[in-house]
């Protein structure tokens, strides 16, 4: 049993989801850091998951804002998106699947790594309500719940 | 979410009915009638046994689509309902009109019943209903039939309903419904929105006496305000405005655009308007005496500045008393070529009056506060008797605000050595108070529009005692009271700073006399002639044969300045002012024209160097003209240049030409004079036997004299009152003052004059002196400066507010009072949090004993600063 990330994007509702040990930070803004060893696209057939897996769901040169209100805006690079990450984490007690939790944000990945023995990738997802696209002057917005 | 109406538009509101057996309803609405105006009535009649009646009213503004707004989770109305009457066989009884929320989805409508209305008739009452969620909706024919309420749910518009059922008997029930409100609870909160500020910043500080608002506030690219636009900067928690401001700048980086806004004084201090006024007292209607008050009134009317009306008197305080200054004049006379601001006016006409503010207040207009030391020193009225002929009796000063807070008088009292102290109530204009105290009765009046407050010894007779009198006078009322801070309001760290730099020891005033005559010579007069240059006379295929220039060669009349002698027909030429006249303001300036125009013949088979017909004087006239001395050109003539040719032909033919003038300012002044759209020249037939004659030239010349009056101000020498630069063997300083304390500070800070710029008022010299006095008393102390930062302690926020600048304010657990001097306020908010922060500056005008800020006045005279000016011995 493994923990599972759903990435969707707003716009469009792709997704993309992944499996495998990973492991979840979330910091005081609410921002999530996940962290994988040995990451997989799909279980059987096992398909490793790579770098590439994430285009189009990863953002460049993400800045994070907030006004009075508490809206949270990110400005990003053209080619970014406005994600709805859904996760399941694992209970390592009961060595069961932990309710999901879910968070709108943009994606950013900060490291892969590979070797012999073991893979992994971490990302970022910073939150936000909004995206705000460089230079094209896209808004994205999360749904109202 | 919530929806209300009380109006009931029928644009809005769409009604239905629904029924069952013989039940019937109408409703209409009514203008009037309801709780206040407009309602709904209803009429129902159910004359049959299990009747039924159903009125819907749906307001079309109430919709919610669960979709995209989020699942509803609950509903509540309120309505008020007004039972007009109640008939039929079932009434009076428990049976009134079901009231309750209506929806409708997809077509159909719901009803839930949350709430009956009594039979109570001829009274309105608010029913509440119930919160129902779908589940408590049907329609009539169907109880389980509800509405989708959930995300999947069509769009819902909400309304509400009203009820007639009978059971066993008739009914007949009109009905009134108003003041409709309906809360919807949905599922989660929307989307933050992005329209709020990420960082603001106010400032605000007093410059002098001026205080100009620097606004920035910064906001996602969503807000894109445009350069130039106006806005209003408020208060979300306490409601109101506190800027009006027009956007100078705006720049987009990194996602966030940054706009600073400015406010009324920085546009002051770029109108420069070129219009000079004048006021003399007693001339035109302007009053005799004539108080700063007015001036400025008149001042900001004139130039049309937007200002609150209610200004105050103005003022300086002396140990003797308040200077209240009168002027005989008020010049302002714009320099043309470069004009001054009008904000450079106001500096130069209120510098000294250091305790005043002047701000823009939130509807962007100028507010003129008077000085904070009144709130919390009081006016003083220092009467006495010193000895049989050196008394003071009565004393009357302006009251700054009017009619609109009273004055409470404290009073100390000596008589024989025996000091009598009390406090009055708050007087009642035009009511007189007495006091009496140890034989001696004095009489308060405030006078009957609130201007003025009178202190006067009912008896001043030879025979009174010696005596000693203070009062002073402070306001009530909350309409700008001293704002008093708590320890709950202060936040830690504040600092305290005092600069020599506020000190003033010295202090020179500067006053211009000015008299003035009217209709006298203002311009030596002038001689401007002109002639015809050489011409071109058409001729066939292009040989155009070239005649003149015109031979009339005049001399410059004798004692006339010459402005020119030439041949030429257009030009610009100069014309100075008369040497000994150095000024000349505002209105405007009289020119006398005395023109002679002047004709030359010329003709074909003459020579082409010489005329055929000498020149001749064919036209003189005189001509009046008025000229604004705004700086503005304008037409004064055209010239007459009357026909010479018997020609038929129209007037392009003819000569024609134009004179402008134009009125400058500055060091040189004196009036441009310019010819145009001129062409000396005029072409034409000339019968000269019968009809018979041939085509011939004219070529004309005009010979100008010129001669300028107006009024004439006459300015005499510039003269300097000084105060605190000579003191007497007796230690009094220019005038007989005694100011206690003004040596000690002139040792310890040397060189600290204020150098008053030129009046633009002109005072006497008793007054003048006493403004420098006032200056130097006012501000031989330095000032002592407390840096407070508060925190958001009181229900609705900061305890401080921007209108409080300038105001007084008491520091409690500092123990000072003083005024504030400047407030700086920022927000910012970052995705790790927000920050807010507000400092305001107290400045000290009086510490209380054993405080903090006590030793630096203390050093020489904290005591004595008390003296100089509070304390009632110091004039024996």
């Amino acid at each position: 049993m493994d923990p599972v990330i759903t990435f969707e994007r707003v716009s469009d509702a792709a997704q993309l989801q992944v499996f495998g040990d990973a492991e979840f930070t979330r910091d005081q803004v609410g921002n999530l850091t996940v962290t994988w060893s040995d990451p997989l696209k799909a279980r059987a057939p096992a398909t490793r998951l790579t770098r590439g897996d994430f285009a189009g769901f990863v953002s460049e040169g993400v800045e994070q804002h907030r006004n009075r209100a508490a809206a949270y805006l990110v400005i990003t690079d053209p080619g970014g998106a406005l994600l709805k990450v859904t996760w399941q984490e694992i209970d390592p007690w009961a060595g069961t699947l932990l309710e999901a939790q879910e968070l709108y944000g943009a994606a950013m990945l900060v490291n892969t790594s590979a070797s012999i023995q073991r893979d992994g990738i971490s990302l970022i997802v910073y939150r936000a309500d909004y995206r705000f696209q460089r230079g094209a002057g896209l808004l994205e917005q999360r749904p109202s719940p | 979410m919530t929806f209300s109406d009380g109006t009931f538009d029928a644009n809005i509101w769409t009604p239905y009915t629904q029924s069952i057996n013989t039940g019937q309803v109408t409703a209409s609405r009514k203008a009037t009638g309801g709780n206040p105006g407009a309602c709904i009535e209803a009429s129902f009649d159910c004359p049959g046994n299990n009747d039924q009646a159903l009125l819907f009213y749906m307001y079309q503004n109430a919709v919610h689509d669960p979709a995209t707004q989020g699942a509803i989770l609950s509903v509540q109305r309120s309505t008020d309902v007004y039972l007009v009457t109640h008939t039929g066989s079932l009434g009076p009884g428990p049976f009134g009109v079901v009231v309750g929320v209506a929806a409708m989805q997809g077509g159909k409508l719901y009803f839930a019943d949350d709430g009956v209305s009594g039979p109570e008739t001829g009274e309105w009452r608010t029913v509440t209903g119930t919160s129902v969620s779908a589940s408590s909706f049907r329609t009539l024919v169907d109880p389980n039939d509800h509405p989708d309420f959930t995300e999947s749910g069509q769009p819902v518009t909400f309304g509400f309903f009203s009820q007639v059922i009978t059971a066993g008997g008739s009914i007949q029930i009109i009905a009134r419904l108003d003041n409709w409100q309906l809360e919807l609870l949905t599922a989660l909160p929307d989307v933050p929105a992005l329209e709020a500020p990420v960082t603001v910043h106010l400032g605000e500080s007093l410059n002098g006496v001026f205080a100009d608002p620097s606004v920035d506030v910064s906001f996602f690219q969503n807000v894109d305000l445009e350069v130039g636009s106006v806005h209003e900067l408020g208060d979300q928690l306490g409601g109101g405005s506190w800027y009006r401001f027009a956007i100078r700048d705006r720049s987009r980086q990194g996602g966030i655009i940054a706009y600073t806004g400015e406010a009324l004084l920085t546009r002051l201090s770029r109108a420069r308007p070129r219009e000079s006024l004048v006021l003399v007292a007693g001339e035109g209607g302007v009053p005799n005496p004539l108080d700063l008050r007015e001036c400025l009134a008149r001042f900001l009317a004139f130039y049309g500045v937007p200002h609150d009306p209610d200004l105050p008197p103005f003022f300086l305080r002396t140990s003797s008393g308040l200077v209240v200054p009168t002027a005989q004049a008020f010049v302002i006379q714009p320099n043309q070529e470069s004009p001054e601001s009008i904000f450079e006016w106001l500096e130069r006409f209120f510098g000294p009056f250091r305790g005043y503010t002047w701000r823009a207040d939130e509807l962007d207009r100028l507010v003129v506060r008077p000085p904070a030391w009144i709130e919390t020193f009081g006016m003083r009225f220092h009467l006495y008797k010193a000895t049989v002929f050196v008394n003071r009796t009565t004393l009357t000063y302006p009251w700054p605000w009017q009619e609109a807070r009273a004055p409470t008088l404290e009073y100390t009292i000596t008589v024989d050595g025996q000091t009598h102290m009390g406090t009055t109530e708050a007087l009642t204009p035009g009511a007189p108070v007495q006091v009496v105290e140890g034989g001696l009765t004095f009489t308060i009046t405030w006078a009957a529009d609130g201007a003025t407050l009178t202190v006067r010894l009912t008896d001043p007779s030879l025979f009174a005692p010696l005596f000693d009198a203070v009062f002073s006078a402070k306001p009530t009322g909350e309409a700008a009271a001293a704002l008093t801070f708590t320890s709950a309001d202060l936040g830690p760290d504040e600092a305290e700073t005092s600069t020599a730099d506020s000190v003033f020891n010295q202090a020179v005033i500067r006053v211009r006399k000015r008299t003035f005559e009217a209709d006298q010579q203002l311009m030596q007069p002038a001689a401007l002639i002109l002639r015809s240059p050489t011409q071109l006379a058409a001729g066939l295929f292009g040989a155009n044969t070239p005649y003149g220039p015109m031979a009339w060669a005049p001399d410059t009349p004798e004692n006339f300045l010459e402005l020119a002698n030439e041949h030429g027909q257009s030009g610009t030429w100069f014309w100075p002012v008369a040497d000994e006249i150095v000024i000349k303001p505002g209105g405007n300036v009289t020119l006398t024209l005395d023109i002679e125009e002047w004709a030359e013949q010329w003709r074909p088979e003459s020579s082409t160097s010489t005329p055929h017909a000498a020149a001749a004087n064919v036209n003189s006239y005189v001509e009046e003209v008025t000229l604004p001395a705004s700086g503005a050109e304008v037409k004064l003539l055209d010239f007459q240049f009357p026909r010479q040719t018997s020609d038929f032909a129209p007037s392009p033919y003819g000569a024609r030409g134009s004179l402008y003038g134009r009125w400058r300012g500055g060091d040189e002044p004196g009036v441009e004079l310019r010819i145009a759209n001129a062409r000396f020249a005029e072409f034409g037939y000339l019968a000269e036997s019968g009809i018979f004659g041939q085509t011939v030239y004219f070529l004309w010349g005009v010979q100008l004299k010129l001669n300028g009056s107006g009024i004439v101000w006459t300015v005499g020498p510039l003269e300097t009152h000084r105060f605190g630069f000579a003191r007497s063997d007796d230690g009094t300083w220019e005038g007989g003052a005694v100011v206690p304390g003004l040596a000690q500070s002139q040792a310890l800070f040397p060189d600290r004059a204020y150098e008053a710029p030129e009046l633009p008022y002109e005072v006497d010299a008793a007054t003048a002196l006493a403004i420098a006095r006032g200056i130097v008393e006012e501000n031989h102390v330095p000032k002592v400066v407390y840096q407070l930062p508060l925190v958001p302690a009181r229900e609705d926020g900061y305890a401080y507010h921007p209108r409080h600048l300038g105001g007084a304010a008491i520091v409690q657990p500092l123990g000072v009072s003083g005024r504030i001097t400047a407030h700086d306020y920022t927000e910012s908010h970052s995705p790790a949090g927000s920050t807010s922060a507000l400092t305001v500056d107290v400045e000290v005008g009086q510490a209380l004993p054993d405080t903090p800020a006590a030793p630096t006045g203390r050093r020489y005279g904290r005591a004595v600063y008390g003296v100089t000016t509070y304390h009632p011995t110091e004039e024996a």
